[in-house]
């Protein structure tokens, strides 16, 4: 779902741009109260995890295969605004490098998978957890959504720049996406509950938020 | 995606290779621009562009097939465009753009050695935080890919179940031991680093050049070549 460049019209990416880079900014700022003068080199592996984690695959239905987008889990285990700063690394990455997402829409991209499949998706996670009272189930839907919310606004900014017809794009985006977010959210519950039983400390040093709720 | 390949193209010697990052970057970055922002681009104008950007892929000594193979990522991408009604006149333009941009990025990446690259990017604003993030992030991918494929590898041997739920579950645990084995690298990256003295501040051992009379001749010759394709061939 990295859109390519000229697939947006300028209104959108150069919108999307704007406020990508407002709530890179923001979150800059915040994630470094948080983790003070060790969030260079923490970060910048935690976004080579986030990186290499992408690249393995998992059989989705009859031979096709999804990859880890890791926005819930890294909004989950890293907080909202550092897991935000280490998509946002990976996504700069990918686009320069990888030719994986535009470079006039790396604002867009950043906007559905850093802002809202992250940041966005750690408040939905706070709010199903107080809801259900069960991390796992909160870090399950939350996982699905972030997918096919990032997908979904994918699809909508192709719809509005008239690149792809709403009919058309919104069904194929989510419906897609609906299905690889079920393996997204398995995984991302699966590597919470096992970094919960080998770390516990990363969990209580803050890290697997609202831990009182969990035990 | 091949780790090894981060930007190994970038360690062949040529003209392009030795210019001021800086330079590379606005040139590139204003082709793209000019390719997506132009309203309506006239074959001959893709054409000028294409061939203007094989020009400079040849001056650095690129072999072709890698670009080509990188500037077509964008063919999946279409068929969200193609089976529209009407939707085959749409992905002409649509195709021309992102392949032209993404030929032009894989010129400036791989004639641009990724190290070089940033301290471009942070000269020319991209903020500080980001830039000491994809320093080190660009150090440690080599490493974690390395980590990630061996245990994938393994997970790959010992996974055999028929069922979906039970393969994803276990590749959960392949990531989370990836995450806590990253976790524990980082924290012993900033221990290392900060009895050496670290305390948040890079300092570089060579401190970066100013713009030589090649840099500046190289941008205004691709300006004036990107320029006259735009107007001369322009059609409207």
């Amino acid at each position: 779902m990295h859109i390519p460049d000229g697939f947006l019209d300028a209104k959108t990416w150069v919108t999307l741009s704007a406020a990508s880079a407002a709530a890179v900014a923001y979150a800059a700022r915040q994630s470094s109260k948080e983790l003070e003068e060790r969030q260079v080199p923490l970060l910048g592996v935690l976004s080579a995890f986030i990186f290499a984690a992408q690249m393995l695959n998992f059989p989705v239905v009859a031979g096709t295969s999804g990859h880890l987008l890791g926005g819930a889990l890294a909004a989950i285990l890293l907080g909202p605004w550092t897991g935000a700063m280490a998509i946002t690394a990976v996504l700069i990455i990918q686009a320069l490098i990888f030719q994986d997402g535009g470079i006039t829409a790396l604002g867009a991209n950043v906007f559905n998978m850093a802002v809202a499949g992250t940041m966005v998706t750690f408040f939905l996670y706070r709010a199903l957890l107080r809801l259900t009272g069960k991390w796992y189930l909160a870090a399950f839907l939350a996982a699905w959504a972030s997918v096919v919310l990032a997908a979904g606004l994918a699809g909508v900014e192709l719809a509005i720049s008239g690149t792809s017809p709403w009919h058309l794009v919104i069904p194929a985006m989510v419906g897609i996406h609906a299905l690889i977010g079920l393996g997204e959210a398995v995984i991302t519950a699966a590597v919470l509950s096992a970094v919960r039983s080998l770390r516990p400390d990363l969990v209580a040093s803050g890290l697997v938020p609202a831990q009182k709720e969990v035990a | 995606m091949q780790h090894q390949f981060f930007d190994h193209l970038s360690s062949i010697p040529s003209p392009l290779r030795d210019l001021d990052p800086r330079v590379k970057v606005v040139a590139l970055l204003s082709l793209v621009l000019v390719v997506v922002l132009w309203p309506r681009l006239t074959s001959w104008q893709v054409l000028g562009y294409l061939g203007l950007l094989l020009a400079l892929a040849r001056w650095a000594r690129l072999p072709l097939r890698p670009l080509v193979e990188r500037s077509l990522a964008v063919v999946p991408f279409l068929a969200l465009v193609a089976v529209a009604p009407r939707g085959l006149q749409l992905a002409g333009p649509i195709f021309a753009r992102g392949a032209l941009s993404a030929l032009a990025m894989v010129i400036l990446t791989s004639a641009t050695p990724f190290p070089e690259l940033l301290s471009a990017l942070a000269r020319l604003g991209l903020p500080r935080p980001l830039v000491l993030i994809l320093s080190f992030m660009y150090r440690y991918t080599f490493i974690l890919v390395d980590e990630a494929e061996r245990m994938y590898r393994a997970w790959q041997g010992r996974a055999v179940s028929r069922q979906r739920r039970v393969l994803w579950q276990s590749l959960g645990g392949v990531i989370a031991s990836l995450f806590l084995r990253s976790y524990e690298r980082g924290e012993r990256v900033y221990a290392a680093m900060a009895a050496r003295g670290f305390d948040g501040e890079i300092r570089l051992l060579s401190p970066p050049k100013g713009l030589r009379g090649r840099d500046l001749f190289f941008l205004a010759a691709f300006a004036a070549l990107l320029l006259a394709i735009t107007i001369a061939w322009g059609g409207n």
